[in-house]
């Protein structure tokens, strides 16, 4: 929780302290509002009684009535503002860390994002940081503001009666303590484990319904739901206790307060008798003490959820205090393919490895051949340098440059290097975008172009919104082998040096097929390009060095 | 009154988001009543508490009182203040506890459902329904333990203080129910700034999520592009709109509380004004003349209490709105099941049975699969089994041997004919990946073989060929199997899975493509233990592996939904 306290408050500090302001500007107003109009009141009712009495008194009536007037449309007018503004502060540090966040999960190096698990990254991005808010808006500002209504008031009572100033900050103090550490104290612990039970919640159920196919029809599905419904009404159990010792805090500080209050006005009532005070002061402090009781007691409201938001904070902050080791620089400039070799050994993917397989590219077009299972992908993922750490440190997997064992899996520059994976990714955006991605700047000319080669020019061109129309999960459905060709249109748009193609013709009908074959051998005349079929005849080539290994098991 | 325990029978006719929420209340009406009970007495209390203040005040300032010789409004004053601060308590009390039960109950009705209804017919992601269990239902929360509860107040409260008002001077009451003219439109106001609030920020939310989810989803491929830098740029831009967006709807939302602080603000003031002047006599028509300090600081002091409930109320909108939007999102996955149960009948003609067999036995007559209503996959399947065969399902991938075994699991409605099964019997499923959970291979196989003995699981490793491996290694059976399977691999896992098969086999034992992603070894590992479960019980296996298809006493061709029997 330090951790985002220093962060949040070093990342917008003029606009916290702003909003501090206003939001004890809000709640002076507040208080102003009552203790004026009851002191008024009394003034009056006074001046009221002695001008029946036939004593002549001089009173401004006018001022006071201004002072409330004023008062009420300050606290309405201020409270709004506040609002508006603190919620703003807090939004844009929110998406400063959004981008932050997200950056890291993109610098992840492939082992480790192997392990990521998307949805668990989408709640970190949405849910965990919005979080986040609450350090800004109930744990920081709330409380200081309250800090500085109480300096404010404290000085006003000094100046104006200074026998009640210590009664006043004893409530005060006490109040605000209860409030906040009483509140954390009681609480923090009860909700932080409500998070952390409801996130073993989440990942048990997901479990069982994932087991269901299994599980029903043994009829084992309510037995193997037994743990998952103890877990439930565990989680009752705590929330439960959560609640009670919550509106026990609560409670607490009611009654401290209230008969806070009955002191105070004992104590003033006295001194009205005693004539140390005049009467429409005495209201005045009255009416004090119950604008002050308004604003202290949210606090336990604002503060029972900082177990739950120390949960999102723990957790994010492991995210963003991990320095950055898992990137690794690309290489300025790739290695020639020539000097390459890939050793794989006992790979438990790759059945053909286990008599040791090596791959090395040394002309213009090397295509694989294999049958569903024997590794395919596998292979391609490890001509491209992704590999997992298990694979390296158990020598599955061993990359030689020039002979030389290399550590370093990232040969190739980004733009030096294409791999066409056997999933089509089409992202939720415009064709435009899932054409361009990557790329600085493209021309309409030149993506017409690379649509023409693909053979999807025609049908880019009847739709009504044309490059602009939007692909994926909420837009134009694609077939198989229209997502396919998006995907190799891609291609069609760079020069790299070396080219890996998956099954590039997947679900692509043959003619279709053989024409953006022709299409990729012009393009890539001086590349170098890995191609892995299940058949023979699924990549074609006139190349006369053209090279085929096969993945099949003799 | 009775209350009954919510059931999945109570949701039987709801239909709308509305009529749940309301349903679920009407299981603990009585404690919800109890609590608005509660909240009304705590408003009495506090008219009670003021007007003694305010006694207390007039007392000593215009009566000149001795503060001392007050001892009785004293002993009064702290009594009313320490038993609303109990009856406030209470009230909070009961809210909670009856809003606690509530949920736990929808939560139980959820896993009974989610139990009972066949995994083809779940519509959503395993993922998404676990959201509905966890945050859905916390989302209903503050509905029953807040929202409803201070509905009722914001009625009740008012009037209440209104009355109170009216008795002390008719013309403040009047001003006060100037100030808030009319309660509903209040609500109708706070309401409407609130739900396309929430409806828009809802939206927002989704579309937010669904394309971060989408972006880090193809996380590799953005990368293989090189467009990291892109995407953050990306990503932070929509955070900045979803930003500009959310103050724009947030700017209405306030509003709406804004205008009622303006009420309460502009009616302590003009009731201070008003009270003020007549207390000085500067006003003497009207009722003006009766007010006295007392009346006068009362009605001050009831002033915001008056509207305290209305902003409280505008305060807990969004539990509503939230509560609303998750039973509309509840509400159509615990539909399916009664959906269901409407469409299993179909008249049976009686199979030949033969009594004397006394292993299990396999019907199917005229089976008609696929997807009511869509697609017909294949059509007037024939078969007869009986316990000591394999039957083996061919064809190329993606031509529906999958949905035929749903079909003969039960998970799927047979779209013509009917399938028998007898003795009725529980079915071992072995699916293309099968299921593993985040544990170690104990829990994994124990969680299918519950009866399972750590001697009977060695054994049946030992049969898939895996006993020698794991003693090996260092953790054996407590080795962890991540939810992704990592650490072994997939011949391993495929093992794994069939162990469990072998530890609690059932009569009918239906396996879905068992070879495919296996080298040889394991393969002709497989291929023993499936002739092997094959001695008593019937095994139905979809492959396009020859081996095991010629294993098989009769083959489904999917292809062209031959059938063939050898003897």
């Amino acid at each position: 929780m330090k951790y985002w306290f220093k962060i949040i408050f070093a990342a917008e500090q003029k606009r916290i302290q702003l909003g501090i302001l206003l939001t004890f500007i809000t709640a002076i107003s507040g208080v102003a509002l009552l203790l004026l109009s009851g002191w008024f009141i009394t003034a009056t009712g006074l001046v009221g009684i002695s001008l029946s009495l036939g004593i002549v008194v001089l009173f401004d009536m006018y001022m006071p009535g201004s002072g409330i007037r004023f008062f009420a449309l300050n606290r309405t007018v201020s409270r709004y503002v506040e609002r508006l503004y603190n919620h703003n502060t807090i939004l844009k540090l929110v998406a400063v860390f959004r981008g932050e966040l997200f950056g890291r999960l993109l610098r992840l190096n492939y082992s480790a994002s192997q392990h990521t698990d998307s949805k668990e990254w989408l709640s970190r991005l949405t849910a965990d940081l919005d979080a986040l808010d609450s350090i800004l808006l109930r744990y920081t500002i709330t409380p200081l503001a309250i800090l500085l209504l109480s300096i404010v008031v404290t000085i006003f009572s000094y100046f104006i009666w200074r026998d009640i100033t210590f009664l006043l900050l004893v409530l005060l103090i006490i109040a605000c303590l209860l409030g906040v550490f009483g509140t954390v104290f009681f609480t923090a612990k009860h909700a932080f484990d409500i998070a952390v039970l409801q996130n073993t919640l989440r990942k048990k159920s997901i479990e069982h319904l994932e087991g269901s196919f299994e599980l029903h029809c043994m009829g084992l599905q309510t037995m193997h739901a037994t743990p998952l419904q103890k877990k439930l009404s565990g989680l009752n159990r705590l929330e439960t206790k959560f609640r009670k010792s919550s509106s026990r805090v609560q409670f607490c500080l009611d009654l401290f307060l209230q008969l806070g209050l009955v002191s105070v006005i004992l104590f003033t009532l006295h001194n009205v008798n005693e004539m140390v005070i005049s009467e429409p002061v005495a209201v005045l402090f009255i009416f004090l003490t119950v604008g002050l009781i308004e604003v202290v007691q949210a606090l336990p409201g604002q503060f029972k959820e900082w177990g739950k938001t120390k949960y999102s904070a723990v957790k994010l902050q492991h995210e963003f205090s991990q320095t950055t080791q898992h990137s690794v620089d690309l290489p300025a400039t790739s290695p020639a393919v020539e000097q390459l070799s890939i050793h794989i050994n006992a790979h438990p993917f790759i059945p053909a490895s286990k008599q040791g397989l090596v791959i090395s590219l040394n002309k213009n077009i090397t295509s694989f051949v294999g049958r569903s299972g024997s590794g395919k992908s596998t292979c391609a993922n490890i001509l491209a340098g992704l590999v997992s750490q298990t694979e390296l440190s158990e020598n599955q997997v061993q990359y030689f440059l020039n002979g030389e064992s290399l550590q370093n899996t990232k040969l190739f520059n980004t733009a030096d290097l294409f791999y066409l994976r056997q999933e089509n990714t089409i992202f939720s955006d415009s064709i435009r975008y899932n054409l361009t991605i990557g790329l600085p700047r493209v021309t309409d000319a030149e993506l017409t172009l690379a649509l023409k080669k693909v053979g999807l020019a025609d049908w880019v061109a009847q739709l009504p919104q044309g490059l602009d129309t939007w692909l994926g999960e909420t837009g134009e459905s694609l077939s198989g082998g229209q997502a396919r060709r998006i995907c190799l249109a891609r291609l069609f748009l760079r020069q790299p040096k070396f080219v890996i193609l998956d099954e590039p013709f997947n679900g692509v009908d043959k003619s279709t097929a053989d024409k953006i074959n022709d299409e990729l051998l012009q393009h890539f005349k001086n590349s170098k390009v890995a191609v892995f079929t299940h058949e023979l005849a699924g990549f074609h080539s006139n190349e006369v060095q053209a090279v085929v290994t096969d993945l099949n098991l003799a | 009154m009775p209350q009954e325990k919510l059931s999945l029978a109570s949701f039987k006719d709801v239909n709308t988001g509305q009529d749940f929420l309301k349903t679920c209340l009407n299981s603990h009406q009585a404690q919800l009543r109890l609590a608005v009970l509660c909240g009304a007495l705590s408003t009495f209390l506090l008219c009670v508490q003021w007007g003694v203040v305010s006694w207390l005040v007039h007392e000593v300032v215009v009566d000149e009182k001795k503060i001392s010789a007050t001892l009785s409004l004293i002993i009064i004053l702290v009594m009313t203040i320490v038993l609303k601060v109990i009856v406030t308590k209470l009230q909070t009390h009961f809210s909670e506890l009856a809003s606690a039960e509530i949920c736990y109950e929808i939560r139980q009705v959820l896993l009974a459902h989610w139990n009972k209804i066949s995994p083809c017919q779940r519509q959503i992601s395993p993922a998404a329904s676990a959201t509905q269990l966890i945050d859905d239902v916390h989302n209903m929360e503050g509905y029953f333990s807040r929202y409803w509860p201070q509905q009722m107040l914001s009625v009740i409260a008012p009037l209440l203080i209104f009355f109170v008002v009216l008795w002390l001077n008719w013309l403040c009451a009047l001003l006060l129910l100037i100030s808030a003219p009319l309660i509903p439109l209040f609500m109708i106001l706070i309401g409407m700034g609130a739900e396309t609030v929430n409806a828009r920020h809802m939206l927002l939310r989704q579309r937010l999520s669904g394309h971060f989810l989408n972006r880090i989803q193809h996380l590799q491929v953005v990368k293989l592009l090189g467009a990291t830098t892109q995407l953050e740029d990306e990503i932070k831009t929509k955070s900045e709109q979803y930003r500009v967006v959310i103050m724009r709807t947030l700017k209405i939302a306030f509003l709406s509380s804004t205008v009622l602080e303006f009420f309460t603000s502009i009616a302590i003031a003009s009731l201070a004004m008003y009270i003020g002047f007549s207390l000085y006599g500067a006003i003497t028509w009207g009722p003006a003349q009766e007010i006295s300090l007392f009346s006068g600081l009362f009605m001050l002091l009831l002033a915001p209490e008056f509207f305290q409930p209305l902003r409280i109320l505008s305060q807990y909108y969004h539990d509503k709105a939230s509560a609303l939007g998750a039973a509309d999102n509840l509400l159509p996955q615990l539909g399916q099941l009664h959906h269901i149960t409407q469409t299993t009948t179909a008249v049976e003609r009686p199979f030949p049975i033969s009594i004397h067999s006394p292993g299990p036995q396999l019907y199917l007559r005229d089976l008609s699969i696929g997807i009511v209503g869509e697609a017909v996959l294949a059509q007037n399947i024939n078969l007869r089994a009986k316990g000591g065969q394999i039957i083996a399902v061919s064809g190329p991938s993606g031509i529906g041997k999958t949905m035929l075994l749903n079909t003969l699991v039960g998970y799927l409605p047979p779209i013509k004919g009917q399938i028998k099964i007898l003795p009725q019997s529980n079915i071992s499923y072995l699916p293309q990946r099968p299921w593993f959970k985040n544990g170690t291979i104990l829990d994994n196989i124990t969680a299918l073989a519950p009866l399972a003995e750590v001697d009977d699981i060695w054994q049946a490793l030992d049969r898939v060929g895996l006993q020698k491996e794991l003693k090996e290694s260092k953790r054996g059976l407590d080795t962890n199997i991540g939810d992704l399977g990592l650490g072994l691999s997939g011949g391993q896992l495929q093992r794994i899975a069939l162990s469990r098969i072998l530890l609690q086999p059932s009569p009918i034992i239906i396996l879905d493509e068992p070879t495919a992603k296996l080298d040889r070894e394991s393969r002709n590992t497989v291929i023993d233990v499936i002739q092997a479960l094959a001695q008593s019980s019937i095994v139905i296996v979809a492959t396009h592996d020859h081996a095991l298809i010629q294993i098989a006493q009769q083959v489904i061709d999917f292809a062209s939904l031959r059938y063939e029997s050898r003897s």
